[in-house]
């Protein structure tokens, strides 16, 4: 079932000489726009009951702009969206606050916003303060407030009364980590109980936290439509290369998407991961040696080069990565040609599950500003517990525990 | 009919708005209510207080004590109330621009919300000028009971051009300056301070041609002679400005989604 249906929306912007003539376009189409924009273009997705959505996508990919017409606040140049009546959305940080009213006036008021009565409101006005956990300041004038109350307030509203579809533009990131935890205990519980969810993020973490699915947009169009952590790589490709050309996508023979990019000046030949005895492997033991070997060819000259790395979990998540930029081992002057051997050397103290290895050929500590090859998936490994007394969470620690008699 | 829904969907947004948009004004004073009703008040005693005493001026046609106060309080009640809606009905887009941008309520919301209010202050104002005049001994009859009804005619012609200014003003924003150095000049080529009659013949007919002039004659008519209003001027307004609405919403239909990208 689904609670809500994008079907072919696109959204043009158009600019004209002077607002005059735009007024003279839509009332007889005497004047010609000079400039139009398309910022979304036949984008077409629903959403399934309890189901996550995240957007994603570069400045200006249209992501807001989406999720406005989704809410409802902004109509499609052509198109159609189909929402439930019951919707609640956090789409500009402060919800239209008016910051002389108190947090609680302001409360009462985002709520009648959402087509809530007096009496609903008043009901639950306790538990939103509760939940904001700003104490007295909520009977304070909004203006006193910092951002990340704001925000506190905000997110407590729109999740009062459980909405069929929550539309979250950004606010996630703000605040401090204490809420975050709180506001994504939640989102999933609001999930649970079949609210769908789509928001906007820039942050990658949250989006593989919370999302199913994941909306990658570029240029006002979907281009990828997905799980998480494969579109999320995609889009980390696409961010360190010029268009979406250079990126590329392979399923590998475990099924698992390995997404390539980059501009190939330097790439892997190779890339392995081995035990401590330097052989192939594929299973560790929590705390066993682990050896990442690659192999690297230059196509042309290189004036810096840094190999990175990164080991995710199942779900996406960064465990661990590096570069030799941070190690302070980057190639200097690299010939055309040249050919180099790397081995990282690590102990698998992750906990149980399987691991994917992400590697990059970069010039600087970031992708950004050149992307010789990066691979997502290059190689996969998992760690299983032989040793050890059982334990939970992705990463294994040696635990010292005392306990006295007192 | 999905109008209808969507008022009483947002019905209690409204309600909270008005109120708040009442004490929003004069929020900061500790007496604030008082001050909405300050103004038009302190002009009525200002007006008549300089030109009954100090000028000696009469009402023609109302030969009886107070009637220049109550001719004042008639032109001012109608003139407070249509210069309020137009301001504000004007601008309801653009201060409406935060909550648009966040919530999917209808803008007609927005103008419902403005309307009313100007609507409850004027009432407001009404009942406290009535007060008074019973307190100064004046009693003009029943004629009093036509104002609903020119309210009514008033509030009508005031919105359709408060909001098709309103419309233009999103697209140009000047329009809103010049509306705003416009209205005291309108206000002071309105018979309102002054009776018609003390105008030159000639140029009486130009008066005429000022819509306002209607509506606070009608007013004037029922607050300071006790004589029921010339009704024929006033249904062709009432008409006219049910035509104006018309064509706003038409025009608002084709720019509305201009509307929220352009905030």
């Amino acid at each position: 079932m689904s609670v809500l249906t994008a079907a072919h929306v696109s959204k043009v912007y158009q600019r004209f000489q002077t607002e005059l003539h735009r007024m003279a376009h839509r009332l007889g189409g005497v004047s010609a726009p000079v400039e139009t924009f398309h910022a979304l273009s036949d984008v077409s997705f629903r959403v399934g009951a309890g189901e996550c959505i995240g957007l994603i996508g570069r400045n200006g990919a249209g992501k807001s702009t989406l999720l406005k017409i989704c809410a409802g606040v902004m109509a499609p140049s052509s198109g159609a969206v189909e929402r439930p009546e019951r919707t609640a959305a956090i789409l500009e940080l402060g919800l239209g606050f008016d910051f002389d009213l108190t947090g609680r006036e302001n409360v009462m008021r985002a709520a009648a916003m959402m087509g809530l009565q007096h009496q609903q409101i008043a009901d639950r006005v306790d538990a939103i303060r509760d939940f904001t956990e700003i104490g007295e300041a909520f009977d304070r004038p909004m203006r006193t407030y910092s951002t990340g109350m704001k925000m506190r307030v905000a997110f407590s509203v729109v999740t009062a009364w459980q909405p069929d579809v929550l539309f979250i533009d950004e606010a996630l990131s703000v605040g401090d980590a204490y809420f975050q935890h709180k506001s994504f205990d939640r989102l999933l519980s609001l999930k649970a109980q079949g609210c769908g969810l789509i928001f906007v993020s820039h942050d990658l973490n949250a989006i593989k936290t919370l999302s199913d699915r994941v909306l990658l947009l570029d240029q006002g169009r979907i281009i990828q439509d997905g799980p998480p952590e494969q579109v999320c790589d995609f889009y980390n490709a696409l961010i360190g290369s010029e268009g979406a050309d250079a990126v590329e996508v392979r399923q590998g023979d475990d099924g698992r998407a390995r997404t390539q990019s980059g501009t190939l000046e330097a790439q892997f030949t190779e890339v392995s991961i081995r035990n401590g005895d330097g052989q192939p492997a594929q299973t560790f033991a929590v705390g066993e040696r682990l050896v990442l070997q690659a192999r690297i060819e230059l196509a042309s000259d290189i004036d810096s080069l840094v190999v990175g790395f990164s080991i995710r979990d199942r779900l996406g998540r960064v465990v661990f990565g590096t570069n030799t930029w941070h190690t302070d081992q980057a190639i200097v002057n690299a010939k055309a040609l040249q050919s180099y051997e790397i081995a990282i050397h690590l102990a698998a103290n992750f906990g149980v599950g399987d691991y994917s290895v992400q590697v990059a050929l970069v010039d600087r500590d970031t992708h950004l500003t050149a992307n010789y090859q990066w691979i997502d998936g290059a190689a996969l490994f998992s760690v299983t517990n032989l040793r050890q007394p059982y334990f939970e969470g992705v990463s294994w620690q040696e635990p010292r525990i005392e306990i006295r008699e007192s | 009919m999905a109008f209808l829904a969507t008022l009483l969907r947002y019905r209690y947004f409204a309600l909270l708005s008005i109120l708040q948009e009442i004490r929003g004004d004069y929020q900061r004073g500790r007496i604030g209510f008082f001050w909405v009703f300050m103004n038009p008040l302190l002009q009525v005693l200002i007006y008549s207080v300089i030109l009954t005493n100090v000028l000696q001026a009469r009402l023609p046609g109302a030969d009886y004590p107070y009637s220049y106060s109550m001719y004042l309080m008639g032109g001012i009640l109608a003139w407070s109330l249509f210069d309020g809606i137009v301001r504000e009905t004007m601008d309801v887009f653009i201060r409406g621009r935060a909550i648009i941008h966040n919530s999917s309520i209808p803008l007609s919301v927005f103008l419902l919300v403005t309307v009313a209010k100007n609507i409850a202050l004027n009432v407001i104002l009404l009942l406290i000028m009535l007060g008074f005049s019973l307190a100064l001994g004046v009693w003009q009859g029943l004629s009093f009971l036509a104002l609903p009804l020119l309210m009514g005619a008033l509030v009508a012609f005031s919105t359709a051009i408060g909001l098709l200014l309103g419309l233009f003003n999103v697209f140009y924003r000047d329009v809103s300056s010049a509306v705003r150095a416009g209205l005291p000049l309108m206000f002071w080529v309105t018979p309102i301070v002054y009776p018609l009659s003390i105008v030159d013949e000639r140029v009486q007919g130009l008066f005429s041609l000022n819509p306002i002039t209607h509506f606070t004659s009608a007013y004037q008519a029922a607050l300071a002679f006790g004589t029921l209003p010339d009704s024929r001027p006033l249904l062709i307004l009432l008409i006219a400005s049910l035509l104006l609405l018309a064509l706003n919403l038409l025009l608002y239909r084709r720019m509305r989604s201009d509307l929220v990208d352009l905030l």
